[in-house]
């Protein structure tokens, strides 16, 4: 409206406007395209292959393949009767959003000192430095980023579709498999895909509870870069999991699920 | 309705297990014991340690100046991004382009950064760790204030243009008074990113300069926790819990 009545005065604000593009490109979009330079700067799409056929690098690999696999199905196991309750059992708003932010909030609290205070726990039970004490941490850390896309696409599920299988005398359980769930298969698909993503690279948590279980993708780029300075390895690590979170990120844009306010 | 009671007591013991790490810490800060377990009887001698630890005071220092100065230049830029932006219509791309940052794996981000510093030959510390902090939280700034810019009718605009003001006007006097409650969640939610942040510091700091969870994890990584760092982390875990709980109840309250 204001653009089509006074060009000019816009066209500065638009400039400015330009400033924290510039920013978030410089600081941000441009180290990634060094990542990947770097990357290939050496060996081309040589150091892919190369990192991708090590045995060393592979094993690794693996390992957190199935620490992310592991976490992210314990994550969604324990989120979603919770998430199933917020959306469909709580009908008093106030209390539905209280709960939300009780929810949300030490998602917010920084990982380290989440971590830090797990270990407290953790070694009053002697479970610091074993395998099952860095999976209670990654589901730990990872419940609230699955709770919330559940929770959001419960929310939006008509219920006249669940008033109809119920009219047409599905059981509860029924309703739920062949109807509700099917229906929250995008929230689903983010929640997994985000912590999948997140536990897979997830370098605090290992280190801290894990031990000798401890070594991870995540650290494996941590040690590529600030012990081995091997750079193009690390790039081409560190490239791939980008890739995978811009995937994620469209999916996000695509079906509107989290961020948006 | 019994399973509508087993759900409701899930969430809420779902709820109280995600807290009582942060309680037990901050419990244990307050514990006589020497180490962290048996209740021994109330005191503060933890926090008189810690007040006393030269370390840890200057990298509080640091990280608050660091934090302090990353807020609010990102909460401006974000805001002007923010504000310039939520007057288009279609804006996924640009939405796309800011919630990237936050997606992304921290340790991606770091490594970039490490390396894009290196080429350019940047001296690390001080400057380099609040260039990097200011790159993702100018996006949480961005996240924060384009609904509060967004909800501001067009027609209070139309009004006040039509009696004379002037664009800027506008925004100093219309759109920034509106959108106060999102300036002030993003400036604590970028402060406590910044104040917090573990991972870009340690990849984009230099020598000499440590920021308090540098701190922390030189100190109990692999190791165990003491009673000193359980006061420390309770200093920090506190003033994140009201930060988060300001910026996120701001958030879902906009939802509703």
């Amino acid at each position: 409206m204001t653009a089509r009545r006074q060009p000019p005065r816009v066209s500065a604000l638009a400039a400015i406007a330009v400033i924290p593009l510039a920013y978030v490109l410089a600081t941000f979009y441009l180290p990634l395209l060094i990542l990947f330079a770097e990357s290939v700067r050496w060996e081309g799409l040589g150091t892919y292959s190369g990192v991708f056929l090590n045995p060393d690098y592979l094993s690794v690999i693996g390992y957190s393949l199935t620490l992310a696999v592991l976490t992210t199905s314990l994550t969604f196991l324990i989120a979603l009767p919770a998430a199933y309750h917020l959306a469909f059992n709580v009908d008093d708003e106030a209390v539905k959003s209280r709960l939300l932010v009780l929810f949300t909030v030490p998602m917010l609290v920084n990982f380290l000192l989440r971590t830090y205070a797990l270990m407290n726990i953790l070694s009053f039970f002697g479970l610091t430095g074993t395998y099952a004490g860095m999976v209670i941490g990654m589901v730990y850390e990872f419940l609230p980023y699955m709770l919330l896309p559940l929770y959001s696409t419960f929310e939006r599920i008509e219920r006249r579709y669940l008033e109809a299988a119920q009219t047409l005398g599905a059981r509860p359980a029924q309703t739920f498999l062949r109807v509700t769930l099917p229906l929250a298969i995008p929230g689903v698909a983010s929640g997994v895909a985000l912590v999948f993503l997140m536990s897979f690279t997830e370098f605090i948590v290992p280190a801290m509870l894990g031990g000798v279980y401890g070594y991870t993708v995540g650290y494996l780029i941590w040690d590529l870069f600030l012990k081995f300075r091997n750079w193009p390895a690390g790039s081409a690590l560190a490239f791939v999991v980008t890739l995978a979170s811009l995937l994620i990120v469209y999916a996000y844009a695509r079906w509107g699920l989290g961020y948006e306010a | 309705m019994r399973l509508k009671t087993i759900l409701s007591g899930y969430t809420i013991l779902l709820l109280f297990l995600l807290y009582i790490p942060l309680a037990y810490v901050v419990v244990q800060s307050f514990n006589s014991s020497r180490y962290p377990g048996t209740w021994e009887g109330f005191t503060l001698s933890w926090y008189a340690k810690l007040i006393s630890d030269a370390e840890v005071a200057r990298a509080a220092l640091n990280g608050f100046a660091v934090a302090l100065s990353s807020a609010v230049i990102s909460t401006v830029l974000g805001g002007v991004a923010a504000y310039h932006f939520s007057k288009k219509s279609s804006h996924s791309f640009l939405d796309s382009f800011f919630y990237v940052p936050i997606v992304l794996p921290e340790i991606v981000e770091s490594v970039s950064l490490l390396m894009l510093y290196y080429y350019v030959g940047a001296e690390l510390g001080f400057w380099t760790v609040l260039v990097g902090h200011t790159a993702y939280n100018i996006a949480y700034a961005y996240v924060a204030l384009k609904p509060q810019f967004a909800i501001t009718s067009r027609n209070i605009e139309a009004a006040a243009l039509t009696l004379g003001a002037k664009p800027f006007d506008v925004f100093i006097r219309i759109y920034f008074p509106l959108a106060m409650p999102g300036v002030v969640s993003s400036l604590l939610i970028t402060f406590v990113m910044s104040f917090d942040d573990f991972v870009k510091t340690a990849f984009t700091t230099g020598p000499g300069f440590k920021t308090l969870p540098l701190v922390i994890w030189s100190r109990a990584a692999r190791g165990r926790a003491t009673q000193d760092l359980n006061a420390l982390a309770t200093i920090l875990i506190v003033v994140s819990l009201v930060a988060s709980y300001v910026y996120t109840r701001q958030v879902f309250a906009r939802r509703e």
